[in-house]
C-alpha cells in the first residue's frame, strides 16, 4: 500500500479484534501508533504493545475509558510528544451487548452510546484538531450492517451504529476542508469472542450463515485490510463513504444448497462453473 | 508491485477515463488485459496498447459494440485464447446523456439501457462462466445509482441498474468463488465530464456539492477498482464503493465566496495548534 512510514495513527479499541488487525496491518506498514484499549482489557492491550515493540515497530499503549475526555486528550497528546505528529485515527472502539429492548435500562443505553458514539465523538475531534493543525490525514470509524438495519436485542448498539455511520459521513463534510478525509467500514459477522459462540451453537449458526453470501464469517485481518486502504493515499477521492465488508450480507441473501445448511456443515457452500470451452462462446447465437 | 501477475482481466470502456487508468493501472501490476472499447475507439485502444506494451504488459484490443452479447463472447474468448484463462472483469462501459425528460426519446431510454445494463449484464454473465477457478469482477455505478440528478433520467434510471446488478450478481456468484463489487463515481475528470467542467455557470454550483472541492482523477478511481479485484477486499461481495469527493455523504456550507467566484480549489484551511 505505501505512505505510512513515520506516519503516525491512534488505533482504537486496539487490545484485540479488527482494532488489533489493524494495528499489525499499519505498524507492518512502517506507522507508529498509540494503541488505546479500555481499563479491562489492559493485559491484551500490552500483549499487542510488547509483540509489536518485539518486531522492532514503535507502539505506545494507553489503558482508558474511552468515554472521557481525558483519554483522547492523552492519546493525542502522547501522539504529539512521542512522535510528533498526527496522521491517522482508526475510531474502532466499541461494544456490543446483547439484551431484550423491554430489558435495557436507560443506565445500559447510556453506556452503550458513550462508548461507541461519544468516545468516537470525543477522540475524532481532539485528534482532528492536530491534524488540521498539521495540514491533514485520514480517519476510519468502525460502523456496523447494523447501521443499517436493526437485529433483535440489539437495539441500543443499532442506535449506536446508526449515529456512528452518521457521524463519518459529518465529519467527512466538516473537514473535507482541512484536507482529512473520513470513512467508515460495516462489518458484518467477523470471528470474534463472542460471534465464535454464535458460530458454534448449530441452532443459531445455521440460520445466521443463510443470510451470508460468502457463507462463513469475516476475518479482522479483512476489515483491517479495509482500513488501510481507506486511509492510504489510493483512497485520495473516497471520503464520507461507509463500506460493507460482509461477505455480501447487506446485498441480499442466497436461496440454495438449503441442505448444507442444515446440517451445519462448516465448510463454505462452493460450487465450480462446467468447463467453458471457447468454441461454445462463439457465434452460439441465443444462449443471451 | 505485481499483484495480478499471470492472470487475465478484461476491462470494458477501456478507451478513456476510468476504464483506461484501471486497465493501465492492472497492466503495471501485472495482469494480461483483453481492452473492450466501442466501435469507434479503435484509435483509443490502439494507443492504450502501445502505451501498455511499453510497459512490458500483454493486452488485446476489441472495438465492439457493448451492448451486443456476441461482444461479451468475443471478449471471453479473446481471454481464453490469448491467455488461457480469466480472472477479473471491470465491468466498466457507459454512456450518459443530458436532456430533459420531455425531451429524451424513448429511443435514448432504451439506448442508455442497451449499454449500461444489458451490456454489463452480458459481460458479467458471460465472463463468469469461464472464470472457473473464482476471481472478481467490479461493476461502475454512480453516485446517481441512488442519488437523481436533472435532465439524466435515463442515465440514473440505468445506474439504479448497475447497483443492483452488483448486489444480486455479489450474491448470485458467491458460490463459485467469485466476489462481485461497485464503484459509485462522482464527478471525476473524463471525456463524458469535460463540457460539464468547461462551463463555470455549471461548475461553480457542482462544486458545493463535493465536500472535497474538486472533481476527481480518472486514476483516483482506478486505485479503488484495483483494490476490489485484489484479495485485500476478500470479505466484500456486493458492496459498493462511492468514489465521490464526499458527494453522496453530504455537503459543506461555507466558504461560499470562492465557489460564487468561480476560484480554484479552495486551499486546505489549517487550524492553529
Amino acid at each position: 500500500m505505501g505512505g505510512f512510514e513515520e506516519r503516525v495513527a491512534i488505533v482504537s479499541g486496539a487490545s484485540s479484534g479488527m482494532g488489533e488487525a489493524t494495528a499489525r496491518r499499519l505498524a507492518r506498514e512502517g506507522a507508529r501508533l498509540i494503541l488505546l484499549a479500555a481499563p479491562a482489557d489492559r493485559k491484551d492491550l500490552g500483549r499487542v504493545q510488547a509483540e509489536l515493540a518485539g518486531a522492532g515497530n514503535r507502539a505506545i499503549s494507553i489503558a482508558g475509558d474511552i468515554a472521557e475526555p481525558a483519554t483522547s486528550r492523552a492519546a493525542v497528546q502522547v501522539a504529539l510528544d512521542t512522535f510528533g505528529r498526527l496522521d491517522y485515527v482508526v475510531n474502532n472502539a466499541g461494544v456490543y451487548p446483547e439484551r431484550e429492548l423491554m430489558e435495557e435500562t436507560i443506565e445500559f443505553y447510556d453506556r452503550i452510546m458513550a462508548i461507541n458514539v461519544h468516545g468516537m465523538y470525543l477522540l475524532s475531534r481532539e485528534a482532528a484538531r492536530a491534524m488540521a493543525a498539521a495540514g491533514g490525514g485520514a480517519m476510519v470509524c468502525t460502523a456496523s450492517t447494523c447501521s443499517f438495519r436493526a437485529i433483535e436485542r440489539f437495539a441500543a448498539y443499532n442506535i449506536s451504529k446508526a449515529a456512528v455511520a452518521q457521524l463519518a459521513r459529518s465529519m467527512a463534510v466538516a473537514l473535507a476542508p482541512y484536507a482529512i478525509r473520513v470513512n467508515a467500514v460495516a462489518p458484518g459477522v467477523i470471528s470474534a469472542p463472542a460471534t465464535d459462540a454464535w458460530v458454534t451453537d448449530a441452532s443459531i449458526w445455521s440460520k445466521q450463515r443463510s443470510r451470508i453470501p460468502a457463507d462463513r464469517t469475516g476475518r479482522p485481518e479483512e476489515i483491517a485490510n479495509v482500513n488501510v486502504f481507506l486511509l492510504s493515499d489510493e483512497a485520495s477521492y473516497v471520503t464520507g463513504a461507509v463500506v460493507f465488508v460482509d461477505g455480501g450480507e447487506s446485498a441480499g441473501w442466497r436461496d440454495s444448497d438449503w441442505t448444507a445448511v442444515e446440517q451445519v456443515d462448516r465448510a463454505p457452500r462452493l460450487r465450480r462453473m462446467p468447463s467453458y470451452r471457447v468454441e461454445d462462446a462463439v457465434g452460439s447465437g441465443s444462449a443471451l | 508491485m505485481s499483484r495480478f501477475a499471470g492472470r487475465a482481466a478484461i476491462v470494458s470502456g477501456a478507451s478513456s477515463g476510468i476504464g483506461a487508468a484501471a486497465a493501465r493501472r492492472l497492466a503495471q501490476e501485472g495482469a494480461d488485459l483483453v481492452l473492450l472499447g466501442a466501435p469507434d475507439d479503435h484509435d483509443d485502444l490502439a494507443e492504450l496498447e502501445s502505451r501498455i506494451s511499453a510497459i512490458g504488459g500483454r493486452a488485446v484490443p476489441l472495438a465492439a459494440d457493448v451492448s451486443e452479447p456476441d461482444t461479451a463472447r468475443a471478449a471471453v474468448q479473446m481471454a481464453m485464447k490469448q491467455f488461457g484463462r480469466l480472472d477479473y472483469v471491470v465491468n466498466n462501459a457507459g454512456i450518459i446523456g443530458h436532456r430533459g425528460f420531455f425531451d429524451e426519446t424513448v429511443a435514448d431510454f432504451e439506448r442508455m439501457m442497451a449499454v449500461n445494463v444489458r451490456g454489463m449484464y452480458a459481460l458479467a454473465t458471460e465472463a463468469a462462466k469461464a472464470m472457473r477457478d473464482g476471481g472478481a469482477m467490479v461493476c461502475t455505478a454512480s453516485v446517481s445509482s441512488w442519488l437523481g440528478e436533472e435532465e439524466q433520467v435515463a442515465y440514473n434510471t440505468s445506474k439504479g441498474a448497475v447497483m443492483m446488478i452488483v448486489r444480486t450478481l455479489g450474491l448470485e456468484l458467491a458460490p463459485y468463488g467469485i466476489r462481485v463489487n461497485g464503484v459509485a463515481p462522482g464527478f471525476i475528470r473524463t471525456r463524458m465530464s469535460e463540457d460539464r467542467l468547461a462551463d463555470a455557470a455549471y461548475w461553480s454550483k457542482a462544486r458545493s456539492r463535493i465536500p472535497l472541492d474538486r472533481p476527481g482523477e480518472p486514476d483516483e478511481v482506478a486505485s479503488v477498482i484495483v483494490f476490489l479485484l485484489s484479495d485485500e477486499a476478500a470479505f466484500m461481495y456486493g458492496s459498493i464503493i462511492p468514489v465521490d469527493g464526499g458527494q453522496s455523504a453530504g455537503m459543506r456550507s461555507s466558504d461560499w465566496a470562492a465557489v460564487e467566484q468561480d476560484l480554484p480549489p479552495r486551499p486546505p484551511r489549517t487550524l492553529a495548534r
